[in-house]
């Protein structure tokens, strides 16, 4: 059978089975066990239980989960409350402060969670109320909330990212640091744009009496209540560029230094501990189930000879190395629409990663790419998932179509910074860099 | 019978809350023990590694029984509720033949490896079959739940608003 008809059975059937809503994880068992029974016969079944051994059997991907249950803690813990009023001190009186702080407190606690969910529930559920109550409008509550909520993707500990990594091959340490820079570029534009936006319409974003807090009185509070925060960032991102751990001890790291912080805090219970880690499991279980799943899948497109045919074709195109990457991009946005972030790895990653390595690209500033890029699927509609968080979490009267329209702008941003990683690589590439020089 | 599977869900939950908080103190204990320049223990990277396989596989069950294995929603929400749930019928039928059809498989792998005492070579020996019994045991916990999904949808095609009853009582 030729290459393209394999890929079209496989790709074709698993979309089949996708758009009638039959679970990811089933649908690529499924496809896994059809593949093997046609090219290789029902012998061949024996080895989906080797695969998936093979497959999750890893210590690469053991930060995945404690990357999860960082998030879950602060969301459960509310210790992230304390940090946020601080913040608000900070900011005094610049226009759409509420909105400005959304898109700072989003930016730091990103470097605190693993998990984009846990990160815009947390932000919505403590801030949009107030907004709220100051007369904000949606495009400036919700929209900062969302387009911060989902930078926990990107700026490490990234659960995403240490699943691409591995399955990638990518470095994990290196591409965890590598979304620091352009994670932290969103959150600035997003808070340029934030003030721009509140200056440029007040009635968005109404200003309202602050009573000013004496600096003293600032400074005093901030070493109080942020410096336990940056102690959880440097338990993760400092251990890793110290040199000190290696990814997976960074994220335990990080697990214990925010158990630490909720101890300290006093916020620490057994229903903190127990929702926490029921939340974690919920997405750790359904995360590895997909892998464990699609492991197989990307074993028989490369046993049947669909990928090498693809890879063949695409190297045999007489276009320019860029337009080939937007093409992938382009295909990711558009799945992005449809389907959550470890789907569309899942399904891209076997096809792709051997497409970049052939065209030259470096494979972190690929990852980097694919990230950012699955980020703004979270918001595209009909079925981003944050699109959904934030509906769960907003009040009744906020309908979803606001809550799309809010998203857009943050969506512009996630595809400017790209394009500056596309042009300017070492965004993206400086920072892995320094894993050698320690 | 449902009852008794529901127990054996959230048993496995538990064990697998339990092995989440073991991986974070195994790991973090590896660090302390390296910067005090200590030999660490040579079996933390294995189960842990480990780890990641039970959980998966003891926990999979349990996420179906709350339906909270990630599907797409694009074509079926626009169904009507009849024909949404004689999809899930499909689905249930379609997931009963695939799980069976993996956990038998998957216990001939297993038994293949016992008896010819195959061996995870590691820091610790561990025999293969010891590890793989987890995955057609997952597998069969899968099809018993698809099965009582199958029952519950058919008696619920029949008995409009009993799932909703059943979700309210619990």
């Amino acid at each position: 059978m030729e290459w393209w008809m394999v890929l079209t059975f496989f790709l074709g059937g698993l979309i089949v089975l996708l758009l009638f809503k039959f679970p990811v994880a089933f649908a690529f068992l499924l496809m896994d066990v059809l593949g093997i029974l046609f090219f290789v016969g029902s012998a061949g079944l024996k080895n989906i239980t080797l695969g998936i051994f093979s497959s999750l059997s890893i210590f690469t991907i053991t930060p995945v989960p404690l990357f999860i249950l960082m998030g879950e803690l602060m969301f459960h813990s509310h210790v992230a409350d304390i940090a946020l009023d601080i913040m608000d001190r900070w900011l005094g009186r610049v226009p759409g402060r509420l909105g400005v702080l959304a898109a700072v407190s989003g930016t730091i606690f990103a470097a605190t969670s693993g998990s984009t969910m846990a990160n815009t529930a947390m932000l919505g559920t403590v801030l949009l109320p107030e907004m709220r109550k100051r007369g904000y409008s949606v495009s400036m509550s919700v929209g900062p909330i969302i387009g911060s909520g989902g930078l926990a993707m990107l700026i490490p500990p990234s659960a995403l990212a240490v699943i691409l990594a591995s399955i990638g091959g990518i470095s994990v340490g290196g591409l965890l640091l590598a979304g620091v820079i352009p994670g932290v570029i969103l959150g600035g534009f997003f808070t340029i744009y934030i003030i721009l936006m509140a200056w440029w319409k007040p009635s968005n974003a109404p200003q309202y009496f602050i009573p000013l807090t004496p600096l003293g009185e600032k400074i005093m509070l901030t070493v109080k209540h942020l410096l336990p925060i940056a102690f959880i960032i440097f338990s993760v991102i400092g251990v890793i560029i110290m040199g000190w751990a290696t990814p997976t001890e960074a994220a335990a790291s990080g697990t214990l230094a925010t158990f630490i912080v909720t101890l300290i805090y006093r916020r620490f219970n057994w229903k903190v501990l127990k929702d926490s880690l029921k939340g974690s499991i919920e997405i750790w279980v359904m995360v590895f189930m997909i892998i464990a799943a699609s492991s197989t899948f990307s074993m028989i497109l490369a046993y049947t000879g669909a990928s090498k045919g693809l890879l063949g074709l695409i190297e045999g195109l007489q276009v320019h190395p860029i337009l080939i990457l937007i093409g992938m991009q382009l295909i990711i946005g558009f799945m992005g629409c449809f389907m959550d972030g470890v789907s569309i790895m899942m399904i891209c990653l076997p096809v792709f990663m051997p497409i970049s390595n052939a065209l030259g690209f470096h494979p972190i500033w690929f990852g980097v790419l694919f990230l950012i890029n699955i980020e703004m699927g979270q918001l595209t509609p009909p079925f981003g998932m944050l699109l959904f968080v934030m509906k769960g979490v907003a009040p009744k009267d906020i309908k979803m179509e606001e809550i799309i329209w809010a998203a857009i702008p943050y969506m512009i941003f996630d595809i400017l910074v790209m394009a500056i990683i596309i042009l300017w690589p070492r965004v993206a590439l400086w920072l892995p860099g320094f894993l050698k020089a320690f | 019978m449902f009852n008794l599977l529901d127990r054996i869900f959230n048993f496995f939950a538990i064990l697998i809350g339990l092995i989440l908080l073991l991986m974070t103190l195994s790991i973090g204990y590896s660090i302390f023990v390296r910067a005090v320049h200590l030999p660490g223990p040579v079996w933390i990277v294995q189960f842990n590694e480990y780890a990641m396989l039970f959980a998966t596989f003891l926990g999979a069950p349990w996420l179906l029984s709350k339906g909270k294995h990630v599907s797409v929603e694009l074509l079926i929400s626009r169904f009507s509720p009849r024909r949404q749930k004689i999809f899930g019928i499909i689905h249930s039928l379609m997931g009963i033949g695939l799980c069976a059809t993996l956990f038998w498989f998957g216990t001939l792998t297993t038994l293949e490896n016992f008896k010819r005492k195959v061996i995870h070579v590691q820091a610790v020996d561990v025999p293969m079959a010891y590890i793989l019994f987890v995955i057609p045991l997952g597998f069969l916990l899968l099809s018993f739940q698809f099965g009582r999904n199958l029952i519950e949808g058919l008696w619920e095609l029949r008995n409009p608003g009993f799932e909703a009853e059943r979700r309210k009582t619990e």
